[in-house]
């Protein structure tokens, strides 16, 4: 992973913590539409 | 339309077009033209990315989608946030630290001349073409819809955005697009806020999706997998919407001009990656949100009285056609289901609570049993359409949206949902066209012409590659009428056919240090291309079934396996020094 041009990441101080962030997400998002496919059926 | 409707539409178009050359002002350079100088800090540049990718069918088709299909359609973007971490990890900074104009220029710094006029031919071919149909596309629903000469509509749709693109540049489109957007979503809730108030007294947004889900439309999650094991021929699962929508988004993202164009104008690497990662996170939740509006469109027509078909234009094809008694028959039949399916959906939402559970059951039951008749005779007129009426198309999904806000939203806010059609194309078409003539400037002109120029000949040259661009992408959308509506479902598939190639190149570049052999990556490129473009022959002749997002992971696995054989084989050529 490169750091450069001062490329510093805003919150988190490094930019696995949006990686993590970003991958995370999707993950809720799918099981959050995964119990409404499973609610509403 | 009634006047109200014309004043709405007018002010909106011309205030954006009025809005783009107030923000024209830009250094005349190559930098500050195709570049914005680098200057937009990472908001812009998300905005940016959105209003590139959503086009007018990203509004209109949604909400058929989920109308017809359900709300699986979501899938499709599953690969997207994967693909902006991995572009945000690999591919910016590498394009930051080159200081490049376009995404190919690194391929020949990376192997060779050739292989950047490959990759860049290959862009051409695909976005040229693709823009023209985004021209068209639009501006077909809207002829059919409000009876409008098509090739005036054409032209406003792809014309009127040029004022501002070919003045402006990236900044004028990045500016633009901001708005556009703003008018988009304001236009999307004000629908969807129509939609649930047009409800009947006491049905309320839980309602309607109840209703929605109760009858399949719902159906967010699926696994592709039948009895017979896993379908490869559906299009939109959870396993093709990660694998195959991450290699597409990735390709599309990190390979494609038109989007390389817009993260490049950031002010550092920071912000382009920032605006990135920030598209990963809301795009999925606005397709969902796009999506739902389909859904709220689906259970308003079962309060009320439905279209047996939406695209009014076919539908009077097919009177006019022996089948005509035939699809009068139909109607009547489809009406008398129709208001039985009111009843029995009126009943459902009436008896609510435990008390009442076994007459909510059985109104259900009644209503998917109507549903399952007026779908059958639905069918019946798509499979006259498209079998044996001369020029029809069964398909409708992309009339659905509009057909309502036509049938039923009041005035004014017809007016404002046309002009969101409208500034969505602009926005995509707009990148589009600026994309293509950054690349014809950079990676032709530039390279293939001896006379020396100074930086003020560029930024005036490059104007005029925007306007050839954009008259090109007119000329596509006019003669795209004569061919036919199936283009546009192809346009859908023209980016699979190629950007899973030009992906691979990339790979190739950022991956694999032990190729260096430029004529080895040539090859396999083309060898690759040719191995995606046989197994899309194979599957429209039927000899096996796959769905398009599939193409994406062929082409660049292709070029991949293709580079790692020629290069064991050593296979002769110029060598060239590692360069990333």
């Amino acid at each position: 992973m490169h750091q450069q041009d001062n490329d510093k990441a805003p919150l988190f101080g490094n930019w696995s913590g949006w990686y993590w962030l970003v991958g995370v997400f999707l993950l809720i998002l799918i099981v959050f539409f995964y119990w409404i496919t499973k609610k509403f059926a | 339309m009634s006047l109200l409707d014309w004043i709405v539409l007018a002010v909106t178009l011309l205030a954006i077009v009025a809005y783009g050359l107030y923000k024209s002002r830009t250094s005349h350079n190559l930098e500050g033209y195709f570049l914005s100088n680098r200057s937009l800090p990472w908001g812009m540049v998300l905005l940016s990315i959105m209003g590139t990718q959503a086009s007018a069918i990203t509004f209109l088709s949604a909400p058929g989608q989920a109308y017809t299909d359900g709300m699986r359609f979501v899938q499709y973007y599953f690969g997207l946030p994967l693909a902006m971490i991995v572009i945000s990890i690999f591919f910016v900074p590498i394009f930051h630290r080159m200081k490049v104009y376009t995404a190919y220029e690194y391929l020949e710094q990376r192997f060779d001349g050739k292989t950047r006029t490959l990759t860049s031919l290959l862009f051409f071919l695909q976005r040229g073409l693709s823009t023209g149909i985004s021209v068209f596309a639009p501006s077909l629903i809207l002829s059919s819809l409000l009876g409008w000469d098509i090739n005036w509509t054409n032209l406003f749709m792809g014309g009127l955005l040029i004022i501002y693109t070919m003045s402006g540049g990236a900044k004028a489109v990045a500016y633009t697009q901001q708005i556009q957007l703003f008018v988009v979503f304001t236009g999307m809730f004000l629908a969807a806020w129509m939609l649930v108030s047009l409800l009947p007294e006491g049905v309320g947004f839980i309602d309607a999706l109840d209703v929605g889900g109760k009858m399949g439309k719902l159906n967010i999650i699926t696994s592709g997998i039948t009895e017979k094991g896993f379908n490869w021929s559906d299009q939109y699962n959870l396993p093709s919407g990660i694998i195959g929508g991450f290699f597409l988004a990735l390709s599309y993202f990190g390979t494609d001009q038109s989007q390389v164009g817009r993260y490049l104008t950031a002010r550092s690497l920071t912000e382009s990656r920032m605006g990135l990662l920030m598209n990963g996170l809301v795009k999925v939740p606005m397709q969902f949100l796009i999506l739902l509006i389909g859904v709220l469109v689906f259970t308003f027509y079962q309060f009320n009285k439905a279209p047996v078909f939406f695209n009014e234009v076919q539908l009077k094809k097919l009177e006019q056609s022996l089948y005509g008694d035939s699809l009068r028959r139909v109607q009547l039949e489809f009406d008398a289901v129709g208001e039985k399916k009111q009843a029995a959906v009126a009943a459902y939402s009436r008896f609510s609570g435990e008390d009442h559970k076994k007459e909510r059951e059985a109104s259900l039951q009644e209503l998917l049993l109507l549903q399952q008749q007026s779908d059958s005779l639905r069918k019946k007129v798509v499979g006259w359409l498209n079998t044996k009426v001369p020029g029809g198309d069964g398909n409708d999904t992309n009339y659905i949206f509009l057909r309502f806000v036509v049938d039923h939203l009041p005035a004014g806010l017809v007016g404002l949902l046309i002009a969101v059609i409208f500034l969505a194309s602009w926005g995509s078409i707009a990148a589009a066209i600026n994309s293509l003539a950054s690349c014809s400037m950079i990676d032709m002109h530039r390279r293939f012409t001896k006379k020396e120029e100074t930086p003020e000949q560029e930024y005036r040259l490059s104007r005029w590659y925007t306007l050839a661009w954009g008259i090109f992408c007119i000329v596509v959308a006019m003669f795209t009428y004569n061919i036919g509506n199936s283009l546009i479902e192809a346009v859908n598939i023209l980016g699979s056919l190629f950007y899973g190639v030009i992906l691979g190149v990339f790979l190739v570049a950022f991956f694999m240090k032990k190729v260096r052999n430029s004529t080895v990556v040539f090859w396999s490129a083309l060898g690759a291309q040719v191995l995606v473009l046989l197994v899309f022959i194979l599957t429209k002749l039927g000899l096996f079934k796959m769905g398009f997002l599939w193409l994406n992971p062929i082409g660049a696995f292709g070029v991949i396996i293709f580079c790692l054989l020629l290069n064991r084989a050593r296979f002769s050529g110029e060598k060239l020094p590692v360069n990333t």
